[in-house]
């Protein structure tokens, strides 16, 4: 095992964003998610706010009722994606093998880039550092021979930490720390193992292998690599996406069809904008659904030509909704579209009929004056009605958590 | 000779249309089941192509090959036409089985002088399938007439309603039904007088029961549970209750037949203690509507008439239908309330 | 009825019909095949609705008559015997066909003649008559072009202008336009246009396939159909109702490229470029370069995907006018590619996103028009 593998975790990554903009909001307890009588959940919290117990995920009623003097903020996301874009411009230039992680988290194959800066552990002080002075916001860096141990690491020295597992020692690096700490051991997995009285990964990593699989199936040899701190998985550089979507939850569950569709609409009309950003046409949309109880669908139609249009986008979805929405009683919780099946944009043009060329300089118009002037800037009237539902925000509606609101 | 019975309105208009060669390029026609419909659609697609002198003349080839289904320009669509290969039943009339039409209606006609094209059950057609019928009715081809026919026009599509000549199909009188059983010798006239007064003025049906037992047959097995439940205690009605609830998701109009039947069956009842025996639907059960009579009260009568009706209305807003027919069941009067 | 004839030729002519059977139908009695006593011959006819194939087949008829039986179990029937003697009779209260031949037995339930829609005879019309080799190549090399799917009828079939000694057929499907000019070994009366179905077309080319006669062709635009009579065979098509687009105004008039480039190498370089473009749009870029005094000029086909990898081939090419970049449907150039007899084929554009106009090299009765893809260079 001869590579060198970084993972670098922004701190608390959306609220650290804020108190960058806002330093007011510094050393405070602070909650990205939402009002606190909102229905959405803590999309980050600060350390501040986690001191009081409050963790991403948990309802942002609840966490108002633990911490009331917490300061909560509706969030952003496109400040935060464009935040990300700068955190991965700043790890590309130190070694082109990144593997990003969601926004604030990413791999970085460290093997041979040290000796430009002199070590491992200098390479990741000035990556700490750049990050700190271009971002104003604190990294973690663990560095380990592969993928899991660096992570333990980094998760370990948080927050604002560097944490370095000499190469041979990821087993006895490993070996004190609860199970809970091993990536890919979930709650249940932890109690299974508590019951067998394994507490630590020292003691999973002596459980026979045989054992393992017979109680966790092909996951137990994961488990048994992990443990003896084993992880030759590569990191590998993403490929070009394969498929961009929307979805938003509602601020109260809905069956109304008209707003179901204006959303529909709106989202599309985003989906569709990034698709003719990127020079992309999609031959497959899918539609989301999630119930009040929680339940949640997926439908998707192949299209017989691909489209970047934001009608054919729309149409598709309001058909799959139909559909689905036929005899169904509950009322709808989340709704989001998607496309996939991305090709390379080139359109075939007609000779005849030229109604698809036309909704296609459309689009094209569309999207220049909402470069120019913002999202909200020019619309279709089905999505005017939106105007009532959801705060307007620079770029675009806010619509709920941001987390889920991409 | 036209072969639908009554629907005078429906036919001196069609009748109209077709001497002055104004023929619309789309009908619908609008009715209960079992009221006329296909057979108004086949008597125009008749006209259309008849070859005699006075169409639909009825005996000409023309005329036969439209009424045995074996004309080569007469084309009805419906859940169970066009056979797809693996048989499988259809939920919807499908937008492939529209392609077929428009296809064909871009053809001249085969044989005969009309393309005609019946969509049995139009409100069967996914929207996939109206919206693709609806670019045809908007250009429509020399030559060719669509006949869309459906039991309940309010869920079409209103763009697909708005190019089509609407007709409506109303029920008979019984007399009149009775009069048609007679003259064709369908049934002996007793006969005859009981399919009338079921039909409720759906010729079809009376002539359909008429040539199958089994229809009447089944009404029998429908009465005796009627009989046995009113009198049975709650454990079996609720029996009764869910095993219609299941019988509701697989089938509702079979549902909707029985509480259809109850509903004859309680205003009988309501009719016999008001001495107005002759009016009944079931005239072979006078007996029986009688002796029960004696055991409810008019006001008890009158209310569960209510409850059955409101239990249909439910149903057909989609309520619970367990729940429902719960409470229809808990609402059967009991007996001694005179 | 009561006949015998040859297996072979039973064989044969209910493949010659099979294809006019109907597949799916809200008619069953367009899955039958007609076998009729016809003089000395065997009448054989199927149709489904759209069009109508009659075939002939030589007999010895003991008993006029005419029935109709499921056609794919007759011909997989018939297909399964030896080369022999076939006896066929009819039971004409029961409409059982009895099937004899060599040892084996077979009888089939029919259905009555009468029921079968009548073969519409088509008179009355304008008559012509044409060589069979230069209908075979009119057919194969615009039949493709037209469209399949039903959004616009006429453009599902092919427009087919007689005048004077000319025949013009065109088909396009709103990507593409294909005209061929052939002549007619009988001058029409007067200049007709109608649109005949691509199928029926497609089908008519397959019968001709082995024909050395030439096609006689009678038109009749008011009943909307024509006939095409074949050695003993008949093919009647419905004609498509509805007015084809004028397509003379979608020819470029003038072009600033034109590059002559040998068919088999361009046919060559765009079925390897599409392979690449399958997993996207098809697209294949050309980028037309014209030759310096030493050098050639060429066309670098090439094709790219984001899974798969990229390819580029070149080809020699005489190219006069500026260099172009134009991107094309792989599978459009193929299609028309394929079909071409000639050693070399014109390639002519004007900008990106304008039709080429492709046309074989020393002949100039066929010209085809193709659409690009606008994608980014």
């Amino acid at each position: 095992m001869s590579g060198r593998i970084m993972h670098i975790d922004l701190d608390a990554f959306f609220v650290s964003v804020e108190q960058a903009e806002n330093p007011r909001l510094k050393d405070k307890p602070v909650v990205v998610g939402g009002r606190p009588e909102g229905r959405g959940v803590v999309a980050a919290a600060s350390y501040e706010a986690r001191a009081y117990g409050l963790h991403a995920g948990m309802p942002l009623v609840k966490a108002s009722r633990l911490c009331p003097q917490a300061i909560f903020i509706q969030g952003s996301f496109p400040k935060y994606r464009d935040a990300s874009a700068k955190f991965m411009s700043i790890l590309a230039d130190f070694s082109p093998y990144l593997e990003p992680m969601g926004l604030d988290e990413a791999y970085l194959d460290a093997t041979g880039f040290e000796s430009i800066h002199g070590s491992h552990y200098q390479m990741a002080a000035k990556i700490k550092q750049r990050i700190k002075g271009e971002l104003g916001i604190t990294a973690s860096i663990g560095i380990a021979g592969g993928k899991v141990v660096a992570k333990v690491a980094s998760e370990m020295s948080k927050p604002d930490g560097l944490l370095e597992v000499a190469p041979g020692e990821e087993r006895s690096f490993l070996a004190p720390l609860p199970i809970a700490r091993l990536p890919g051991i979930g709650k249940k997995t932890e109690q299974k193992l508590n019951g067998l009285g394994i507490d630590t990964i020292g003691k999973l990593s002596t459980l026979p292998l045989k054992a393992l699989k017979s109680h966790f199936g092909a996951s137990g040899e994961v488990l048994h690599r992990f443990a003896r701190g084993i992880d030759d998985r590569e990191v590998e550089p993403p490929a070009a996406a394969k498929s961009t979507s929307r979805e938003t939850t509602f601020s109260r569950d809905t069956k109304d069809r008209s707003l179901l569709k204006a959303t529909l609409r709106y989202l599309g009309e985003r989906v569709g904008a990034d698709l003719r950003r990127r020079e992309k046409r999609a031959r497959c949309v899918t539609l989301k659904l999630r119930y009040a109880d929680f339940t949640t669908i997926t439908r998707r139609q192949t299209l017989s030509q691909t489209t970047d249009s934001d009608q054919t986008i729309f149409d598709t979805g309001v058909a799959l909704l139909n559909k689905a929405l036929t005899g169904e009683k509950q009322p709808v919780r989340l709704i989001g579209i998607g496309v996939s099946e991305l090709v390379e944009a080139g359109r075939q043009l007609e000779m005849l009929d030229t109604s698809t060329q036309r909704q296609e300089s459309l689009n094209k118009a569309i999207d220049r004056i909402r470069r120019k002037y913002g999202f909200t800037a020019i619309q279709t009237g089905r999505t005017l009605r939106l105007k009532d539902i959801f705060p307007e925000g620079g770029d675009g509606y806010t619509l709920q958590t941001p987390s889920l609101s991409r | 000779m036209w072969q639908v019975v009554g629907q005078s309105r429906a036919v001196t208009l069609l009748q109209r249309n077709l001497e002055r060669g104004s023929i619309a390029h789309a009908y619908l026609l609008v009715g209960p089941p079992h009221v006329g419909k296909m057979t108004l659609a086949l008597d125009l697609a008749r006209a259309l192509n008849c070859q005699g002198a006075e169409p639909p003349c009825g005996s000409c080839d023309a005329c036969q090959k439209i009424a045995g289904g074996k004309h080569a320009d007469v084309q009805i669509t419906g859940l169970d036409s066009g056979g797809n290969g693996n048989n499988k039943p259809r939920a919807e009339i499908s937008i492939d089985q529209v392609r077929e039409m428009q296809h064909s209606s871009n053809l001249p006609p085969f044989e005969g002088r009309h393309k005609v094209f019946v969509i049995d059950g139009a409100e069967l057609m996914s929207n996939e399938a109206a919206n693709c019928l609806l670019k045809t009715l908007e250009e429509p081809s020399e030559g060719v007439i669509f006949i869309l026919l459906t039991s309940n026009d309010s869920v079409l599509p209103a763009t697909v309603v708005s190019r089509c000549q609407r007709l409506e199909l109303h029920p008979l009188a019984t007399s009149q039904v009775e009069t048609v059983l007679n003259e064709r010798r369908l049934v002996e006239p007793p006969k005859a007088e009981l399919l009338a007064r079921l039909c409720h003025g759906r010729l079809g049906w009376a002539m359909l029961a008429a040539a199958d037992d089994n229809l009447l047959q089944q009404r029998a097995e429908l009465i005796g549970r009627l009989l046995d439940i009113t009198s049975g205690d709650n454990g079996e009605r609720f029996d009764y209750a869910s095993r219609l609830a299941a019988q509701f998701s697989q089938n509702r109009g079979s549902v909707q037949e029985v509480l259809d039947l109850w509903l004859d069956w309680w205003r009988d009842l309501l009719l016999v203690k008001l001495g107005s025996g002759d009016t009944i639907t079931n005239v072979d059960q006078k007996a029986a509507l009688v002796d029960m009579g004696r055991g409810y009260s008019l006001a008890q009568i009158r209310s569960f008439i209510n409850s059955i009706q409101a239990a249909g209305e439910q149903l057909r807003q989609n309520a619970n239908p367990r729940l429902v027919l719960e409470v229809l069941m808990l609402n059967i009067p009991g007996r001694g309330g005179v | 009825m009561k006949l015998s004839c040859l297996q072979e030729n039973l064989d044969r002519g209910l493949s010659v019909v099979g294809r006019a059977v109907a597949v799916r139908t809200t008619l069953p009695i367009t899955n039958n095949v007609l076998l009729a006593t016809d003089q000395s011959r065997l009448k054989l006819a199927a149709t489904n609705l759209e069009m109508a194939v009659s075939c002939w087949i030589g007999a010895k008829v003991e008993e006029e008559g005419a029935i109709t039986v499921p056609a794919r179990l007759l011909s997989e029937f018939i297909g399964s015997l030896p080369a022999e003697k076939v006896d066929i009779s009819l039971s004409p209260q029961t409409k059982t066909v009895g099937l004899k031949c060599a040892r084996f037995e077979a009888r089939i339930s029919g259905v009555d003649a009468k029921d079968f829609p009548p073969i519409p005879k088509v008179e009355g019309g304008v008559t012509t008559k044409v060589e069979v080799e230069a209908l075979r190549q009119g057919i194969a090399r615009v039949v493709f072009a037209a469209a399949t799917e039903e959004s616009r009828p006429v453009l599902t079939g092919v427009d087919a202008v007689f005048e004077g000694d000319l025949l013009t057929l065109a088909a396009a499907d709103g990507f593409r336009l294909a005209v061929y000019k052939l002549p007619l070994a009988k001058a029409v009366s007067k200049k007709t246009e109608v649109i005949i179905p691509a199928r029926a077309l497609g089908e008519l080319n397959r019968l001709i396939a082995e024909q050395e006669e030439a096609v006689e062709i009678m038109v009749n635009p008011d009943k909307g159909q024509a006939l095409f009579s074949l050695k003993n065979v008949e093919l009647v098509s419905q004609l498509i109702q509805g007015t084809f687009p004028n397509y003379s105004q979608l020819i470029p008039k003038s072009s600033t490229t034109k590059a002559v480039i040998s068919v088999g190498d361009f046919l060559r370089a765009t079925k390897t470029a599409s392979i690449f473009a399958r997993d996207g749009s098809g697209i294949v870029r050309l980028v037309v370069t014209p030759g310096g005094e030493m050098t050639p000029g060429k066309v670098v086909v090439s094709a790219r995907s984001e899974e798969v990898g990229d390819d580029v081939g070149e080809i020699d090419a005489m190219v006069e006018g500026e260099e172009a970049k134009i991107a094309f449907n792989g599978k459009y150039l193929t299609d028309v590619l394929s079909v071409l007899g000639e050693a070399q084929v014109s390639l002519e554009t004007t900008n990106p996103s304008s039709p080429g106009v492709l046309k074989p090299v020393g002949v100039d009765n066929y010209l085809h028009v193709v659409m690009p893809m606008f994608v980014q260079w």
